[in-house]
C-alpha cells in the first residue's frame, strides 16, 4: 500500500511498465486532440473491455499491481477490485498493490457513479486476468516445452506436471521480461471455485487511513505552489459588469488577480490563502442581478396542480390497463401528495484541486468521480491537447455523486494557467454548500384505490423534479434543453416504475428547469420517489386493514421473487409482529434499485411527545446484491445508506432563500450524527450463480419510507414532506 | 517566530499569531493527517490533543497552543497502534476515511478520561460527523478500543 500514502508522484507510464520489470502489449491510449466548440461533458462510456487489459501487471517479485482506474471515495472498489484480482491469480489480498493513476497513463474509463464499478467491471477484470496468466502460461510453455495440459494452476503461479516444478507468475515474467498479450477468451473458474470470492477480508487502505497517511487533493503540495480564492456570485444567476481589483493588488503576498469579465469570473493568487481571501474581499464587483429565486418560485414550477391546470404535458413513464374505469371497482380511493427538499451532499472532504499548468503541459490533482471530464475541462481551458494534461487520481474524502464535477479544480486550473506555477484551491464549507449542485426538489401526486378483496385496482402516480442525470450543474443550459426535448430525465424516473401487479396503472413524469444547479446525489431520485410510493403503499394496506408486509407480498407475483425474499428476510430479522415499547412505531418498505439489487428495510421510531422529537430506535435491513465479494465492504455500504436514510429523513433541509441556499455550513445544514444512529442488523442474501450488481445505493431508496411508515405506525400521521419534522404532522396552521 | 511541541517534537514556526492551528499543521508543517472539514468548529475532523484534551484545531490560534503539549494522528502511536487504532482496523471503521483521524482523536481522549464508556456517553462524547455514516462501527469501535486498553493496562499491573 505503499504506493497509495505516498504523496503523488509523478510515475510515467514507461517508467511504471519498466519499473514494474514487464511491458503490457495491445495498450492504446486514446487521444483526443484539438479544441471544438462543443462543451467538455462527463465521461459515460469508455471501452473497458479493451482498456482493461492495460490496469494489471504481474511484477518480478510476484505481486499484482494494478491501476485503479476507478475513483475511491470509500465504497470500497479499491477492495473490490483488489479482491477479484487476487482470486483470478490464487494470490492473498496481501499480494496486491494498487495505484492511482493519472489520466494518461490508462485508456479513459467511464465516471465512479451508479454503483456500477464492481459489476461493469467484473467480467472484464477476471477476462483481462485469466488472458495475462493464460499469455504467462504461454511464455513458460515456450521455455520449457509441452502443452497447456502440462501445467496446474497453484497458489501465484502454475505447477509444471512433468517435471513437478513450480513457477510463480513473477517468476515467468523475469525469465521473459516481453510478453505478448494473448487476445483469448479464456474460460473462466466459477466463483464457488474461488475461495477468496465471498470471503471477508480487510481493507486494504484502513492501516493508512487510521495514521492520517491516506493522502486527498487537500493533502497535496507543490514546490513553488500558490492559493486561489475565486469570486462567487451574490445570488443564482448573476453577471458581472464591472470588477475594480485596485486595492486587491496592494495586499501583501498577492501575486496576481485574474480577471475575465466575459466569463464572469474573478480570482485572486497569493503566497497564502488568508491573503488570497482578504484579497478578494477588496475587490468591489457590481453585479448585474436577474430574478432572485426563492423557494417559493421553485415549489411554483414543480407543483403538480399548477403543471396539469396549465396543460403542460408530463412524460409517460407507464401505462396500463385503464385507471378510470379501474375507479369503479375500488372500493377506498385516496390521494396523497408528497413533498421532498432541495439536499446537499456535503462531503467531507470539500470541493478541491490542485493545477499546475504551463506553457506545454499540465497536471492536475482532482478527487474527482471522472477524472477524464477533467482531462477534457483542462485541455478546454488550457488550449493543450487532451494528451497534454496529466489528470493525476487521489483518495476522495466522500462523493455521493457530487464529485463528478469538481468546481475548485477548473478554478485552480485557470488561476494557474493565468501564472503557469502551481494553484492550489481549496473550498469552503460555506462554498460548498452554496457553489456545487444539489439534489433537486420534487413533487409527487398518488392516486389509488384497493377493492373490497385487499387488491390494489389502480395507481396513478404523477411527479416533477429538477434536473438529475442531465445535471444542470455541468450542463449548459441549452444543452440540457435540447436533450430534454427527446428524453426523459431517468435519473429522476429512477425508481419510479413499482415492481407491485397493478393492472392499472399511470405514471408521469415532469423535468422542470430552475436556475439552481442540481444533479446526482447518492441514489438519485430512487428514494424520493420511494418515499412516496412506498408510504402510499403502506396506506393502502390500512385501508385495506392488511399488514404492511403481507400486502406487499400479495402484490408481488413470482417473477419477483428476489424482491420477495429480502420482504420476508426482513421480517424474520426484526421479528416483524413482534410487540414495542409505547410510543413506538415500525415500518417496512421495499425495492428494486437500478433493475439490479434487491432491498427491503424494517425501522423503528420513537416519537416523543414530551420533547417534541422523532428518533430511529432500531433498523433492520434484508439485501440482495447478487454474487458479493467481500460481505465486510457490502455491509459498510448498506450501514452508509441506512445512515443516509436517517439524515435526509429527519434532519437534512435544504431550501433557496434571496437567490442561494439557506445553508452554509453544518450549523445550518444538519446531517445525521452518531446520536441520531441506532442499531444495525444486516442479513445478505445471495445467489452465488448470479453475477454481482451494486451495494453502494439500494438501501438508500427505501429507508425514508421504511421510517415515514413507522412514524405513521407510531402517531397515526401519516408524513407527507421531508424532511419529517413534529410541527409538521402535530401544529395545523 | 513561535515555539510549538509536537508529537514530542519542537518547531519553530514563523506565522502570523491568529493563523489556526489546523493550517499551520497542515501547510506550514505538511503534518495533514488533520483534515480541514468545515472552519467553524462544527464537524470535529481538526480534532488535535492539547495536553491530551481533544480540541477542534480550527478554532484554536496558533499562538494559544503554544506552551502546551500537541497531539496529532501521527502521533498518536509510533507503531499503529494505539488501542483506537487497533479496533479501528479489526472493524474497519473507514470508508472514505476522511474525518477517521478526528474521530480517532476525540475517540482516544474520551477512552482516556472514561476507560469504559457506554453508548450514552459514546453518543454525547463523539460529535464530530462522519458523512459516509461509520457511526456504528466507531462506537463498535470505541468499546473494543476499551477491552484493547485495560487489556494492556492490567498486563502492566501485573508486571
Amino acid at each position: 500500500m505503499e504506493t497509495l500514502t505516498n504523496p503523488p508522484i509523478n510515475l510515467s507510464r514507461r517508467n511504471f511498465l519498466i519499473k514494474s520489470g514487464w511491458v503490457a502489449a495491445g495498450i492504446t491510449i486514446l487521444m483526443n486532440t484539438g479544441c471544438s466548440l462543443i462543451p467538455a461533458i462527463p465521461t459515460t462510456s469508455d471501452d473497458i473491455e479493451e482498456g482493461i487489459n492495460g490496469w494489471v501487471q504481474i511484477t518480478p517479485e510476484n505481486r499484482i499491481r494494478y491501476f485503479m482506474g476507478k475513483a475511491e471515495m470509500g465504497q470500497g472498489v479499491l477492495n473490490g477490485i483488489s479482491q477479484i484480482l487476487a482470486a483470478e491469480f490464487n494470490m492473498t489480498l496481501s499480494e496486491v498493490d494498487p495505484v492511482f493513476p493519472h489520466t494518461n497513463q490508462i485508456d479513459p474509463v467511464r465516471m465512479t457513479v451508479g454503483s456500477e464499478s464492481i459489476s461493469t467491471l467484473y467480467p472484464h477484470l477476471r477476462k483481462a486476468s485469466a488472458q495475462l496468466k493464460e499469455s504467462l502460461q504461454e511464455a513458460l510453455l515456450k521455455k520449457v516445452g509441452g502443452d497447456s495440459n502440462d501445467l496446474s494452476e497453484k497458489e501465484g503461479g502454475v505447477l509444471h506436471t512433468p517435471t513437478q516444478q513450480f513457477y510463480s507468475y513473477g517468476a515467468i515474467v523475469q525469465q521473459s521480461p516481453k510478453i505478448k498479450i494473448l487476445k483469448s477468451t479464456p474460460s473462466l473458474k466459477p466463483p464457488r471455485q474461488q475461495p477468496l470470492i465471498g470471503k471477508r477480508q480487510f481493507f486494504l487502505d484502513t492501516p493508512a487511513k487510521v495514521q492520517g497517511k491516506a493522502i486527498y487533493t487537500h493533502d497535496v503540495q507543490l514546490p513553488r505552489m500558490l492559493y486561489g480564492k475565486v469570486a462567487k456570485p451574490p445570488v443564482f444567476e448573476a453577471t458581472m459588469q464591472s470588477v475594480d481589483s485596485q486595492l486587491a493588488k496592494n495586499i501583501p503576498g498577492v501575486v496576481k488577480v485574474v480577471l475575465d469579465l466575459d466569463d464572469n469570473f474573478v480570482g485572486v493568487i497569493a503566497q497564502s490563502d488568508l491573503a488570497a481571501a482578504e484579497a478578494l474581499k477588496k475587490i468591489k464587483i457590481q453585479w448585474n442581478i436577474p430574478k432572485v429565486w426563492q423557494q417559493g418560485d421553485v415549489d411554483h414550477e414543480l407543483d403538480i396542480n399548477f403543471l396539469n391546470a396549465e396543460g403542460i404535458n408530463p412524460d409517460i413513464l407507464k401505462e396500463e390497463g385503464d385507471v378510470e374505469d379501474a375507479q369503479e371497482v375500488a372500493q377506498h380511493h385516496l390521494k396523497r401528495d408528497y413533498y421532498t427538499p432541495f439536499g446537499a451532499h456535503a462531503a467531507m472532504e470539500t470541493h478541491a484541486g490542485v493545477a499546475h499548468v504551463t506553457q506545454n503541459k499540465a497536471d492536475i490533482w482532482v478527487g474527482s468521480q471522472d477524472a477524464f471530464f477533467h482531462q477534457k475541462l483542462a485541455a478546454k481551458i488550457t488550449g493543450l491537447s487532451e494528451d497534454k494534461v496529466n489528470v493525476h487520481t487521489t483518495f476522495i474524502g466522500g462523493g455521493f455523486g457530487g464529485k463528478v464535477m469538481v468546481g475548485a479544480a477548473v478554478e485552480a486550473i485557470r488561476l494557474s494557467n493565468a501564472v503557469k506555477q502551481p494553484v492550489r484551491v481549496i473550498w469552503d464549507r460555506e462554498e460548498n454548500f452554496q457553489y456545487g449542485y444539489f439534489r433537486p426538489p420534487s413533487q409527487h401526486q398518488i392516486k389509488a384505490g384497493v377493492t373490497k378483496t385487499g387488491k390494489v385496482a389502480y395507481w396513478q402516480h404523477q411527479f416533477s423534479s429538477g434536473a438529475v442525470i442531465f445535471s444542470t450543474g455541468m450542463l449548459p443550459r441549452s444543452l440540457h434543453k435540447l436533450i430534454l426535448t427527446f428524453t426523459t430525465d431517468f435519473g429522476a424516473s429512477r425508481g419510479a416504475l413499482i415492481p407491485y401487479t397493478f393492472a392499472n396503472q399511470q405514471i408521469e413524469q415532469w423535468d422542470r428547469i430552475f436556475p439552481i444547479p442540481t444533479g446526482a446525489w447518492r441514489g438519485l431520485s430512487s428514494s424520493t420517489n420511494a418515499f412516496a410510493i412506498e408510504s402510499t403503499i403502506d396506506d393502502l394496506a390500512h385501508l385495506a386493514k392488511v399488514d404492511p408486509l403481507q400486502f406487499r407480498l400479495n402484490h408481488l407475483n413470482d417473477t419477483q421473487s428476489r424482491l420477495k425474499a429480502v420482504v420476508k428476510k426482513v421480517g424474520e430479522l426484526a421479528n416483524w409482529k413482534q410487540p414495542l415499547p409505547s410510543g413506538w412505531g415500525r415500518g417496512i418498505a421495499c425495492g428494486i434499485y437500478k433493475e439490479m439489487s434487491y432491498v427491503a428495510v424494517v425501522a423503528d421510531a420513537e416519537v416523543d411527545a414530551q420533547t417534541q422529537s422523532i428518533q430511529v430506535k432500531k433498523l433492520y435491513c434484508a439485501h440482495d446484491c447478487g454474487l458479493i465479494i467481500n460481505p465486510n465492504s457490502v455491509e459498510t455500504m448498506i450501514e452508509g445508506n441506512l445512515v443516509w436514510g436517517i439524515s435526509m429523513t429527519l434532519k437534512e433541509n435544504l431550501s433557496v432563500k434571496n437567490g442561494q441556499m439557506n445553508a452554509s455550513n453544518f450549523n445550518t445544514y444538519s446531517v445525521a450524527r452518531m446520536s441520531d444512529v441506532p442499531p444495525i442488523e444486516i442479513a445478505l442474501i445471495e445467489d452465488k450463480s448470479i453475477p454481482p450488481s451494486g451495494a453502494g445505493e439500494p438501501a438508500i431508496m427505501v429507508t425514508p419510507a421504511a421510517i415515514a411508515n413507522a412514524v405513521f405506525d407510531a402517531t397515526g400521521k401519516r408524513p407527507s414532506r421531508l424532511p419529517i419534522r413534529w410541527e409538521d404532522l402535530f401544529e395545523t396552521v | 517566530m513561535i515555539q510549538l511541541t509536537i508529537n514530542q517534537k519542537n518547531y519553530t514556526v514563523e506565522v502570523s499569531q491568529e493563523k489556526p492551528l489546523l493550517w499551520v499543521l497542515r501547510d506550514t508543517l505538511q503534518l495533514t493527517g488533520t483534515k480541514f472539514g468545515c472552519g467553524i468548529g462544527q464537524c470535529g475532523a481538526c480534532t488535535v490533543h492539547l495536553n491530551g484534551e481533544a480540541v477542534r484545531s480550527c478554532q484554536v490560534p496558533v499562538v494559544a497552543a503554544a506552551e502546551m503539549r500537541i497531539t496529532t494522528i501521527e502521533g498518536l502511536s509510533s507503531k499503529n497502534d494505539h488501542p483506537i487504532q487497533k479496533a479501528w482496523k479489526e472493524m474497519d471503521v473507514p470508508q472514505c476515511g476522511f474525518c477517521q483521524s478526528g474521530q480517532i482523536m476525540a475517540a482516544a481522549a474520551l477512552i482516556r478520561k472514561n476507560p469504559k464508556p457506554d453508548d450514552d456517553s459514546i453518543n454525547s462524547h463523539m460529535t464530530n460527523l462522519c458523512r459516509c455514516g461509520t457511526y456504528t462501527r466507531i462506537r463498535k469501535g470505541i468499546h473494543r478500543a476499551a477491552e484493547i486498553q485495560s487489556k494492556i493496562r492490567k498486563g502492566r499491573a501485573n508486571h
